[in-house]
Formats: structure tokens, C-alpha cells, sequence
């Protein structure tokens, strides 16, 4: 019988591994069907006798339900591009807008019935989808401004709505560090394309800078803080004066911008919502400390 | 025997333990449980089906299906042809009514084996091992002639008896008493890799002698040293995973408690309550003794009489609550879903189920090889661990849908190593996968 070097375990006479630490079983090769002890345990019930069923699933991975229902969508599919193209091509109409609309329409259904049904693959697979169909769009019509920006926009809705989920929680400071220059590269792309002067480098550039070092000192807030969870209200109030501290610069930098002039807009009241929630904060921060100091048992030691 | 002469309205309320099950079941939380016998004979699956009929005449009260009512979930006699399976690879999946005719139970046939799956809105851990130790007494009878009646099973020609499938926890509802505090959020084991909802099992077969000589030396019963190694085992992957203390959350485990053995009911259906014990890693750290002197002394102030009405008070009491009787079942699902995690599976980090040792007369143990018993996992909790003893030896059968991690695993089987028991693996994991985690 054969032991696990690793755990001490008793294994199964026919293992080749250990099950709870993978370390692999060295036997004579005449050892497992040796000895009486062998023997009767070949003889008794294994753990789960049958080997792995077939749950009814094709080399794709489809249950015989869901190939149906795909072999009906591609029929319908098929059926509805041969009557399109029979009544559009002769007449000289513009055929390619309606036919790939109906083809883009199937494979958005068969991404539902073929993909995994979970959030990241099916939102993977329209994304993809919509890029291809957008992209046939403006190489047919010509147009390949917006095919640009309508493509970018996707891409960018991709890496911020859906590649989260394809990566571990631990990792979501590359998430972050992804999705930072993505955006600003797009809010570029955006700038670069429209008519006027240039919004980027003078307004959203140093917006964005400012929403990066502000949650950053949150994260190091978050990182020190010493006296239990810290408290979901300190990180409402903390985004709340993030929030109106970045609007707030945002307009400001944007009359600049527009006037040359440095003043203030409308967002007088942000900069006092901000301001305000700042010292509330500063404020609490503050008498947890005190009070801390005054109750804390190891404070004399 | 039907149980439709003994339901006049022609519909069965779910007892208060079963209510949670239906509207929560999904394909990661199957809310099952299986009890097996491997016997030394083969089975004749012909024989079988007709012991099958016969202990379902006997006990009508498992020949129902379940549906959704407007308000409420409920159970109404079935008529439809009981099936035996064949054997699957994988225990405790998501079990398919259609499949199984409506019925809320699955009996399995292997070579040498008789296992039965059961919905836990149907029956408890207790229910279910009466319902098979009648199926393989009678089974043994019609095949071999042997006198196979277990004492605390119910005789084939008995009359059947209401209290069987009464519900008790709406007799021991108080009003009066205050109900039990809600406990802290714990621990829960992640993965970065996608779920299998094909349960991988691995068991651990150890000599009780053995073990109870050493949890009698820790001054605790079988149940509350298991748990406590099992405790110990969650910690010490915790410390691993979450490196700074004060981050650790609470390791706990939801052990059921048999309440037929505390109230004296008889009921078939499900009448336990599950009791939670744990520690704080954040607080310090433990050694194993100290942890079953823990859970020792929490499992006791837990299954005092009180301390279980003040439980029930809180489960009857939502029952009875005007509000959610007459909220429709649709929004009701949700709402349940909301409470099962945050009333139950957030609560714990694991459940450990013993079902203690199984007694049948001398008769019947000369066929009985071993008998077993799985408890399905949870999306939140994803391993489960169920215990279960005979003749000799005790199985601790985890259940888990991480097919790469076995490490909760590894740690309480090698502590059980380190401690001198002698401990025997089997497993249904495809051979390769395990370890690359570690490695």
C-alpha cells in the first residue's frame, strides 16, 4: 500500500499521485498487484467507480439544448440573408448595411447561446462583435472619423467594464494602472479629433493628474489607518470631496482655458462642498487620535 | 400508504429549517447531501427497485415533489415511478426534478453500492441515513432472507404515524424569548480560478478507536475535535493568505445539531439547527488545544435548550412575520437569497455534519463494508466536510468545488498524521491537477 512521502497519508493502491499535495507515488513496478493487503482493497468499492460521465456536452462544450437553439438561429439566419439578398442585389440598393446588420445580429445571439453564460465572456464576445461591425461600417461607407473614436470608445469601455473581471481581485492595482492611461489616451484621441483648440494638455491632463494623487493619498489613509475597518463613511465623504475637488478644477481650468482668464464659474459651491468635507474630515481624523491617546491601555508602557 | 390520507388539503407546508432551501438552490449551491452503504455483495438493481417501492409505501412522507406557490413553497404527493440511477462521478450536484420524476431524492446503484441524494428541504442527515438503512435492510432481506431491522428504524409493517412527518419547530415557537444575536462575518476561502460545480471529493478513513482516544485525551467528543483541527486548518491557511493579523476575519465553522436528540422528536423531516463555533485570528494566535477548549465550551453553551429555542424564535418568528407572508414568493426568492448569505453562509467559514456512528444489527453488518455521507458545497463556503462512523472507522468526506486547492485539506489530514492516527485517502480528483497551486 502505498504512503505519501509528504503528507503521511495512506493512498489508494492504484494512485500515482497524492491527492492533497500532488507529491507523486514512486512504487516498485510489481507493487500494485502484490501482497494480500492489495488485493482485497482492488476488490472493495473504488471512491466514485464510473469515469467522468459525459454530461451530454460536444467537443465545443454545447449540451444538446443549446445546439439546437444555435442551429435554429444560424437556419433563421441564413433564411432571412437569402431573402435580403435576393430582393436587395437585383435592385441595386445598398445591400451591405441590412445583410451585416442581420449577421451581426446572429452572432450577437449565438455569443448568448456558445459562450459561457458569465458577465466577462458574453460582454467579451458583443464588444468584439460590435468592433468588427463598426469597423465593416465606416471601411463600406468611407467615414473613418467616427469609426475611430465609436471602435476606441469600445475598446476603452472594454478594459474598464470588463477586464476587471477577467483578472484576480490582488490584482486590481494593474487594473488601475491599465486603465489610467487608457483613458487619458482616449480623452487625446477625442481632442486630437475635434475641430478647435486643443483641450488636453491645459484641462483634462491635469484633471486627471489631480483625481490620481487625491485617491492615492486616500489609499495611503486607507493603508495606515490604525484603529479597525476604516469607516465607510470616511470613504463616502473622502469620494464626495474627490469628486467635487476634480469637477471644481475642472471648470476653473476650463475657463482659463476658453477666457485666459483664472476665476471661478459655476463651481463656487463645490470648492465649499469640498473645502468643507475636507476639514470635517481633517476634524474626525483628528479627535479619533485624541481620543485614542486619552483611552489607549499601552499608552504608559 | 399514501400521504395524501394523512394531508386532507392535498399540500404540504415546508417545515421552518426547509423554507430556506428551495428558493436558494442554485448550480453552485445545490443545498444536497448523500448517505451511502457499500456492501461486500453485488447489488441486483431489479431487487432494489422493489425494496425501493416497498420502503416508500412505508414512508410516504418522502414520496412528494415540490413546487413554488404563489406565497410560498410546498410539497404535494407524487405518484410518478421511483428509478435507480447508476452511479456518478460526482457527488451532491444540483439534483434535477425533472429527472427523478418530481421526487426531491435520488437513490444510485453502483457495483457493490446503495447511496441516496437527497434536497435538504426534503430531510435532514437523520432522515435521510433512516430512509437508507431501511432501503438496504429491506433490500438485504429480499436478496438474502437476512433479518435486517435497525432499532431505530421504523418497521415495514408498521403503521405509519403522523409524528413522522410533523413539523416540531412550530411547537417549541416562543414569542417571549428574545432571538439569538446575529455573529461576525467570517472568513471565506477564494480562488482565482473558476468554480467546478463537479464536486471533488476527497475522504480521509481513520480509526475511531484511535481518534476518540485522542480527542478524550483534549477533553472533547469526536465532533469537537474535528472541528476544532478543522478550525485550525482554515486558520492556518488564512495566516498564509492574509499576512498582516488584523486583517484575519473570523474562522468559523456551522456544526448541525441534531435536535431529535434534545426536544425527542421523531420526525423524519429536517429538525436541526445548525450552531456556530469559531475564533479570532485576529486577536492573537491559537494553538489547537486551545482551540478545542474554544469550541468545546462554545458548542456547549450553544446546544443548551435555550439557547436552541432562542434560535428557533428567530427562524419561526421570520416565518410568522406578517410581512413575509404576504409578500409574493417572487420577491420573496431574492430576499431569502439576501438572508441565507448574510444570516447563514457569510457567518461561517466551513460547515462540518457528523453524523455519528451508524448503528445496524449484526445481521446486516456482515454485508455493510462502510457507509459514507457527503454534504454539497456553497459558492460562499466552498468546501463542506461530513463525518460519519462505522464499525471501526470514522470517513471525514470533504466536499469542495475547488478542483486545484486541496490545501484545507492537506492541513487538517496531515495534523491528524503529525498527531499519530493513521489516516487513509481516497478521492474522485483527476490525477495531475492537484498541486500545482502549491507548486
Amino acid at each position: 500500500m502505498p504512503y505519501c512521502v509528504q503528507c503521511g497519508v495512506e493512498l489508494p493502491p492504484d494512485a500515482s499521485v497524492c491527492p492533497l499535495c500532488g507529491t507523486s507515488v514512486l512504487l516498485p513496478p510489481d507493487s500494485h498487484s502484490a501482497g494480500t493487503e492489495g488485493s482485497r482493497a482492488a476488490e472493495s468499492e473504488p471512491m466514485f467507480p464510473v469515469p467522468v460521465a459525459s454530461d451530454g456536452r460536444n467537443r465545443w462544450g454545447l449540451d444538446k439544448k443549446r445546439k439546437g437553439a444555435l442551429e435554429l438561429l444560424f437556419g433563421l439566419s441564413f433564411v432571412a440573408l437569402a431573402v435580403l439578398g435576393f430582393s436587395l442585389v437585383p435592385s441595386g440598393a445598398d445591400w451591405f448595411v441590412p445583410m451585416s446588420s442581420v449577421v451581426a445580429g446572429t452572432l450577437y445571439g449565438a455569443v448568448l447561446l456558445a459562450f459561457p453564460f458569465s458577465y466577462r465572456w458574453i460582454a467579451t464576445g458583443w464588444i468584439s462583435i460590435s468592433f468588427l461591425f463598426i469597423g465593416m461600417l465606416g471601411v463600406h461607407l468611407g467615414g473613418y472619423g467616427w469609426t475611430i473614436l465609436t471602435c476606441s470608445a469600445l475598446a476603452l469601455g472594454w478594459i474598464l467594464l470588463v477586464l476587471p473581471y477577467f483578472l484576480p481581485v490582488r490584482k486590481r492595482p494593474l487594473v488601475l494602472t491599465i486603465q489610467f492611461p487608457t483613458i487619458l489616451a482616449f480623452l487625446s484621441l477625442v481632442d486630437y479629433r475635434s475641430s478647435g483648440s486643443s483641450w488636453f494638455l491645459p484641462v483634462a491632463l491635469p484633471v486627471a493628474c489631480l483625481i490620481v494623487l487625491s485617491f492615492s493619498v486616500l489609499a495611503l489613509r486607507i493603508r495606515i489607518f490604525r484603529y479597525g475597518d476604516f469607516p465607510m463613511a470616511d470613504f463616502i465623504l473622502s469620494f464626495g470631496c474627490i469628486a467635487c475637488l476634480a469637477v471644481g478644477t475642472g471648470e476653473v481650468l476650463a475657463v482659463r482655458h476658453a477666457t485666459g482668464v483664472w476665476a471661478f464659474g459655476w463651481s463656487g459651491p463645490l470648492w465649499i462642498a469640498a473645502s468643507a468635507l475636507a476639514v470635517f474630515l481633517g476634524a474626525v481624523g483628528l479627535s479619533r487620535r485624541v481620543r485614542r491617546y486619552f483611552t489607549s491601555q499601552t499608552r504608559h508602557s | 400508504m399514501k400521504i395524501s390520507s394523512y394531508v386532507p388539503e392535498g399540500f404540504i407546508p415546508l417545515d421552518n429549517s426547509a423554507i430556506i432551501y428551495p428558493p436558494t438552490e442554485a448550480r453552485f449551491n445545490a443545498n444536497t447531501f448523500r448517505v451511502s452503504m457499500d456492501l461486500d455483495v453485488p447489488v441486483d438493481t431489479v431487487l432494489l427497485s422493489q425494496a425501493l417501492d416497498e420502503v416508500l409505501d412505508r414512508l410516504p412522507y418522502f414520496k412528494v415533489a415540490l413546487h413554488e406557490g404563489f406565497f410560498w413553497y410546498y410539497l404535494t404527493p407524487c405518484d410518478a415511478p421511483v428509478r435507480v440511477f447508476p452511479e456518478s462521478s460526482y457527488p451532491c450536484g444540483r439534483l434535477d426534478r425533472k429527472g427523478t420524476g418530481g421526487y426531491l431524492f435520488k437513490v444510485f446503484c453502483s457495483e457493490r453500492r446503495i447511496a441516496i441524494e437527497f434536497f435538504h428541504a426534503l430531510t435532514d442527515g437523520t432522515g435521510g441515513m433512516v430512509f437508507l438503512k431501511m432501503l438496504v435492510g429491506r433490500y438485504l432481506q429480499l436478496a438474502f432472507g437476512t433479518d435486517a431491522q435497525c432499532p431505530d428504524v421504523p418497521r415495514l409493517s408498521d403503521a405509519v404515524e403522523p409524528d413522522e412527518f410533523s413539523d416540531p419547530f412550530q411547537g417549541l415557537y416562543d414569542p417571549e424569548v428574545s432571538s439569538t444575536p446575529n455573529e461576525k462575518s467570517a472568513f471565506h476561502l477564494s480562488s482565482d480560478k473558476p468554480l467546478t460545480d463537479a464536486v471533488r471529493v476527497i475522504s480521509g478513513t481513520i480509526s475511531a478507536c484511535e481518534l476518540k482516544k485522542l480527542a478524550k485525551a483534549a477533553g472533547a467528543t469526536v465532533t469537537e475535535y474535528l472541528a476544532a483541527v478543522l478550525i485550525d486548518a482554515i486558520r492556518r491557511l488564512q495566516a498564509d493568505r492574509v499576512p498582516r493579523r488584523r486583517f484575519r476575519k473570523t474562522v468559523g465553522l456551522s456544526i448541525p445539531v441534531n435536535l431529535r436528540n434534545v426536544f425527542g422528536a421523531r420526525t423524519m423531516r429536517n429538525f436541526t439547527l445548525f450552531a456556530t463555533v469559531g475564533i479570532e485570528p485576529s486577536h492573537g494566535e491559537y494553538s489547537l488545544d486551545e482551540i478545542v477548549s474554544i469550541v468545546h465550551h462554545q458548542l456547549k453553551l450553544k446546544v443548551e435548550r435555550r439557547a436552541l429555542i432562542s434560535q428557533m424564535k428567530r427562524n419561526v418568528g421570520g416565518e410568522r412575520s406578517r410581512f413575509l407572508r404576504f409578500v409574493p414568493n417572487i420577491v420573496k426568492r431574492p430576499l431569502f437569497k439576501l438572508l441565507s448569505d448574510s444570516l447563514g453562509d457569510d457567518l461561517y467559514s466551513s460547515v462540518l455534519s457528523n453524523l455519528g456512528m451508524i448503528d445496524i444489527p449484526q445481521s446486516m453488518a456482515a454485508f455493510v463494508r462502510r457507509c459514507d455521507f457527503f454534504l454539497s458545497p456553497s459558492k460562499l463556503n466552498k468546501i463542506s466536510c461530513a463525518v460519519i462512523g462505522f464499525k471501526d472507522d470514522i470517513m471525514v468526506n470533504f466536499t469542495s468545488f475547488l478542483a486545484d486547492d486541496a490545501e484545507v485539506e492537506r492541513l487538517f489530514f496531515t495534523d491528524l498524521v503529525r498527531r499519530g492516527l493513521h489516516v487513509k485517502i481516497q478521492t474522485n480528483r483527476t490525477v495531475g491537477t492537484v498541486g500545482k497551486e502549491r507548486a
